[in-house]
């Protein structure tokens, strides 16, 4: 996981965490596995959204003891958010960190829990970052991260769970989205012309140039307006779909929406699928690890060749990590454009030797600033990157790369360093 | 002090002032100064035919177009609605001069448009035309993006404009706070014409949506007089372009 995380641990000396074991409750489920203890010991989980229902879905989550626990939500607390919260007293940790709050809440309660917090918008965090856990639970009014988890989730093939609820008509809604191929149904495939009208209204930026790896996004909304057991109810059916899918409990809820009507107490079941002209990218990364020692030993072609992509055509195509671009050619201080062909990393400068031996290493640049910035390619194409193909990737500039996608039409294998949980290849 | 501008064309076609300013605020014009006056010629856009150098570029790029299969047709389209705006625009006033469909779409366009500029020694100046990069990124199809992040000015360097940054690289071009999902070329063309022209502008530096290069914001606040810098629209030919040819008919 990302090292944008910071893992909460047990203030020393401070009030001790519970050493209770969940055995002590929880029940043998009829017909479930015998392994179910084990899958919930081995569970790791991702929630993004920690008001007024991801704080109820943490609380169960650190109440079953899982093994780890994200917590990502950008958010601080309101004079109101106690109406809403649970566990959350009137006038207490006001302004303070909603994930920073609930994680140590979460460490308290399970110890053995290894809990992480991200002060942050998921945006912000590396592509990669839920590669390593077997759900996401999503709790958040904004539709903008709805969108951006959706499509990760969807990429790295990751179970997610929404849960929704609408105040004035009282409706809960959990949809289960499986994410097993790139077929499968997103959030942003049920959205309406409301629905994309909304999320431009929602998403504002700040002037300060950024955009590309962090975008400064902030996506406003007004708060919950519900009631603070419609936001349990919504946490607690979530937590119901998901431990019906970690512990095999009757019938699968992959791909479908669970909705519970308060005015004519009526749940429905209904099936989520894909719309064809969603605008996102339905395509399902299979992940494999480096087939050297680490990616910087690696070569675009051994890549493209260890994916089952030949580089003999052209649409195989390399994305670095999160911030490296391609630059083909710079431009020297004495005015003579040089090939360079390497990658680096957003906003660097790039090293190289001129030509006209001005400088021995003189630092160059690309042609001009506006250039550099229109003229990187953050995924190249093997026609594009040949002169490199069969240099190892840090050799020509990527030397910390810590991951790689390799793409060809709509299939893409996702090259990683180290060791991941064994999902995909 | 705040200053806002209205083009001509869009003032006749109702829009007042304060609803630009509020558009503008929203971060996209809902008709931008470009558009606006281009209204009414760009329902011809779609029954445009190519030019055959335009057709070559075309066809060039989609052999090479990559990516998702809705980014795919997104790109082809978007580039296709560029090359026929060229074609309906007048003589010089848009030239597609390259395109790469293999990532992200990447335009670079010649347009005739005057730019302000402020050279080494600080000297106020009009260039009148530009190399704009235009970039579509397929985040665009699926979430708001700054409004900075579609174009970037290639030349002239040293552009004097509120929405123009010197410290950010790139030169990139501010058409406000954000633009919606999926936004279209056409309109990003029309909106940069718009901007750089200084047809639809924001120069308050205190306005919460902000500028992107503060001084300049305060120099174009004590000089308002030079404000637009043109009042032709998008879709007519430039008041020079006129006077030359009325010239070499004479």
């Amino acid at each position: 996981m990302s090292d944008a995380f910071v893992e909460i641990s047990l203030p020393p000396g401070g009030e001790a965490g519970c050493d209770v074991a969940r055995a002590a409750r929880l029940p043998q489920f009829i017909g479930a596995p015998a392994d179910v203890a084990v899958r919930l010991d081995r569970l790791k989980v991702a929630t993004v959204g920690a008001g007024s229902v991801g704080r109820g879905i943490l609380l169960h989550l650190a109440r079953l003891q899982v093994e780890r626990i994200y917590v990502v939500d950008p958010g601080r607390f309101k004079g109101t958010s106690h109406l809403t919260h649970p566990q959350l007293l009137p006038g207490r940790e006001l302004d303070e960190s909603k994930s920073l709050s609930i994680s140590r809440l979460v460490k308290q309660l399970s110890p053995k829990t290894e809990v992480y917090a991200f002060d942050g918008g998921v945006e912000s965090l590396p592509s990669t970052a839920f590669g390593d856990v077997d759900a996401v639970m999503l709790a958040t009014d904004h539709l903008a991260p709805e969108v951006e988890i959706g499509q990760r989730c969807l990429y790295l093939g990751v179970p997610l769970v929404q849960a929704s609820l609408d105040g004035p008509t009282a409706v809960v809604q959990i949809r289960f989205f499986g994410n097993n191929s790139g077929n499968s149904a997103c959030p942003a495939c049920g959205y309406t012309s409301d629905e994309w009208t909304l999320l431009n209204k929602q998403t504002r930026f700040s002037c300060d140039g950024s955009f590309e790896g962090s975008p400064s996004a902030q996506s406003k909304g007004a708060p919950t307006m519900s009631t603070s057991f419609l936001c349990s109810l919504a946490a607690d059916l979530a937590m119901v779909q998901l431990i019906k899918h970690v512990c095999s409990l009757g019938v699968s809820p992959i791909e479908t929406m669970l909705e519970y009507s308060t005015y004519n107490h009526r749940t429905t079941l209904t099936r989520l699928s894909r719309d064809e002209h969603c605008p996102c990218d339905h395509v399902q990364f299979r992940r494999a690890q480096a087939p050297q020692a680490t990616l910087s030993d690696c070569t675009l072609a051994e890549l493209a060749c260890a994916a089952g992509f030949g580089t003999g055509r052209s649409e195989v195509s390399f994305t670095i990590g999160d911030r490296f671009v391609y630059v083909a050619s710079v431009l020297c201080e004495c005015g003579k454009c040089e090939e360079i062909n390497r990658f680096t990393a957003d906003n660097a400068l790039t090293t190289g030797r001129c030509a006209c031996k001005a400088a021995p290493a003189q630092r160059v640049e690309p042609a001009s600033p506006a250039l550099r910035r229109f003229e990187a390619h953050r995924t190249v194409h093997s026609s594009i990157a040949q002169p490199i193909l069969h240099r190892p990737l840090g050799l020509v500039g990527a030397i910390d790369a810590n991951c790689v996608l390799v793409r060809q039409g709509d299939e893409a294998v996702l090259f990683e360093n180290g060791v991941h949980n064994g999902r995909g290849t | 002090m705040k200053v806002r501008t209205i083009d001509s064309r869009a003032r006749e076609a109702g829009l007042t002032a304060g609803e630009v300013g509020s558009t503008r605020r929203a971060g996209w014009p809902a008709r931008s100064a470009g558009a606006g006056a281009a209204g009414k010629g760009l329902a011809r856009l779609d029954s445009m035919k190519l030019s055959d150098r335009n057709a070559r570029l075309y066809e060039e790029a989609v052999s090479r177009c990559h990516g998702s299969a809705a980014f795919r047709s997104r790109k082809a389209a978007e580039l296709l609605s560029i090359l026929k705006l060229c074609e309906l625009a007048p003589s010089r006033r848009l030239t597609v001069l390259n395109c790469d469909l293999s990532e992200m779409m990447r335009v670079t366009l010649a347009m005739e448009v005057p730019v302000p500029c402020r050279d080494a020694g600080g000297e106020f100046t009009v260039r009148e035309r530009a190399v704009l990069g235009l970039m579509y990124h397929q985040e665009a199809l699926i979430r708001p993006l700054p409004g900075h992040a579609f174009v970037v000015i290639l030349a002239p360097a040293n552009v004097w404009h509120a929405n123009v940054s010197l410290e950010i690289p790139g030169q990139p071009l501010c058409l406000g706070e954000s633009l919606p999902v999926g936004p279209r070329s056409v309109e990003i063309i029309l909106s940069s014409y718009g901007a750089l022209s200084m047809q639809a502008v924001m120069i308050d530096e205190a306005d919460p949506v902000g500028v992107m290069n503060i001084e300049a914001a305060k120099w174009w606040q004590q000089n308002t007089h030079l404000i637009p810098l043109s009042d032709t629209a998008f879709l007519e030919p430039s008041k020079r372009r006129e006077r030359e040819s009325a010239k070499e008919r004479r």
